[in-house]
């Protein structure tokens, strides 16, 4: 557990680090990328975890992003919507590079989704769904197909140390066993 | 199901049942006065740890490396500016000269203050949003240092924001990009050097990605390009604060008038450092 929690700690911790070098503009006069590696990482972790496991998770993450950055219960209502789709869909998926990073930038679409349609509910934003896609939600999906590839090198070492722990445990676990005595 | 989970599973099932009611139940209270300022103070706080933390360290360093990489370009900007300091005294002592004309003008007509009157706190941004759609920043500045709710905000390009909140060291400022009419500001159009009309901004139109200005006066003649300028009339923002360009002549007859399109002066997306502007006492 303790490498999934430092797997997506690290992804928001690459999320703050590019955006010092890449600062979004609120006003979208340029089209904006955001970086979510850490939302991906969480993404690449639910996928091996039980249902109600992965939406607790989802709606703690949820929590401390709503906290640290939109200041409102926003994610912590997406991110468990999200947890539903991409478990009920990671079944009929394998484990392959290609359909990894798909289902990524399918679940980075459905959270762009939900946050538009918060915000457009609750008159935050009127930006017209072209606007929202061509400024916002283009460039994030695009940029992420690397910048996932890459990621997935590092989601391959975090499962090897986990694999590893998992093995060192089994090694390690005893069992007292006395002849004659019943259990 | 239930039984079939372990007690880590059970403690994180009720950890995220409390975080899902407690953010509900702050969300279902935010339109009590009390209740929002509870609610900002608890997410200031979160902010300020990850300043703390992780953004301050890593600014420093980013702009550690920045300095080196542009050390090149900084040497050709030194003797360009090295010209410019020059000319700097003659600049100099025509502005105090323009001072003491003011000082006499208001003594004349018994004025206390003028509306360009203003003095500046600094300060730096240590919480800026992360999407698009969040458009309040955090300050580490507050009531301490002597920052009050109105207060404008201004960057180096021009004017970005008010003050909506206020705490001890800290303050909350609305961007004016925010598409909620919250935020409106009297300003004018720079019609010449000594005409302007008077305007109010109502809101920033995210998709023609321009400030929406509202003329009071449909007889001037607007071209593009003219300068937008804080017209101190709102009582909240000194005069004189640049604001934007208009951009483009398109007229759009709305409820409440002839609609202009500006362009912010503003760099939204460089907001470290900033200036919250007091008016004069």
């Amino acid at each position: 557990m303790i490498y999934n929690v430092l797997f997506v700690l690290a992804g928001f911790f690459m999320d703050t680090i590019l955006s010092l070098f890449f600062p979004l503009d609120p006003a979208l006069r340029t089209i904006v990328w955001v970086p979510s590696l850490g939302y991906l990482s969480f993404v690449l972790t639910i996928r091996k975890r039980s249902l109600g496991e992965a939406l607790a998770l989802g709606v703690l993450i949820g929590f401390i992003v709503d906290a640290l950055q939109y200041q409102q219960p926003v994610t912590i209502l997406v991110f468990p919507l999200v947890v539903f789709a991409v478990k009920n869909w990671s079944e009929h998926l394998n484990d392959s590079v290609v359909e990894t990073i798909f289902i990524g930038v399918v679940a980075l679409f459905l959270r762009e989704l939900g946050l538009y349609l918060w915000f457009l509910g609750i008159g935050v934003t009127r930006l017209t769904p072209e606007l929202w896609f061509a400024k916002r939600v283009f460039l994030t999906l695009i940029v992420h197909i690397p910048l996932l590839w890459a990621w997935l090198g590092v989601n391959r070492l975090k499962n090897t140390l986990v694999a590893h722990a998992e093995a060192n445990r089994r090694f390690q676990e005893t069992a007292l066993w006395r002849p004659g005595q019943k259990r | 199901m239930f039984n079939r989970w372990n007690k880590f599973n059970r403690f994180l099932l009720k950890i995220g049942g409390v975080l899902l009611a407690g953010s509900l139940f702050l969300a279902a209270f935010r339109f009590s006065p009390w209740m929002q300022e509870g609610a900002s103070e608890a997410y200031g706080f979160f902010s300020s740890v990850r300043y703390t933390l992780i953004d301050a360290p890593f600014k420093t360093m980013a702009s550690l490396v920045n300095d080196f990489a542009t050390l090149y370009q900084l040497r050709e900007e030194n003797r360009r500016l090295r010209l410019q300091i020059d000319l700097l005294a003659q600049f100099q002592a025509r502005l105090e000269e323009a001072y003491r004309d003011i000082d006499d003008l208001k003594t004349l007509n018994d004025l206390k203050l003028a509306m360009t009157d203003f003095t500046v706190i600094a300060s730096t941004v240590i919480n800026r949003p992360y999407g698009t759609y969040t458009h309040t920043i955090t300050l580490d500045v507050g009531t301490v240092e002597g920052v009050e709710i109105g207060d404008a905000v201004i960057n180096a390009g021009g004017l970005i924001g008010k003050v909506t909140s206020v705490q001890s060291h800290t303050c909350d400022v609305l961007l004016l990009t925010t598409e909620q009419a919250l935020n409106k500001v009297s300003v004018k159009i720079q019609l010449n050097a000594t005409t302007t009309a008077d305007a109010l901004l109502e809101y920033y139109d995210v998709n023609r990605g321009g400030f929406v200005l509202t003329l009071l006066n449909s007889t001037s003649s607007i071209t593009d390009n003219m300068t937008v300028i804080t017209s101190g009339l709102g009582l909240t923002y000194p005069s004189g604060l640049l604001v934007g360009w208009i951009e483009g002549t398109e007229f759009e007859t709305g409820s409440s008038g002839i609609q202009i399109l500006a362009r912010p002066a503003a760099d939204f997306s460089k907001l470290d450092y900033v200036l919250v502007v007091k008016r004069g006492d």
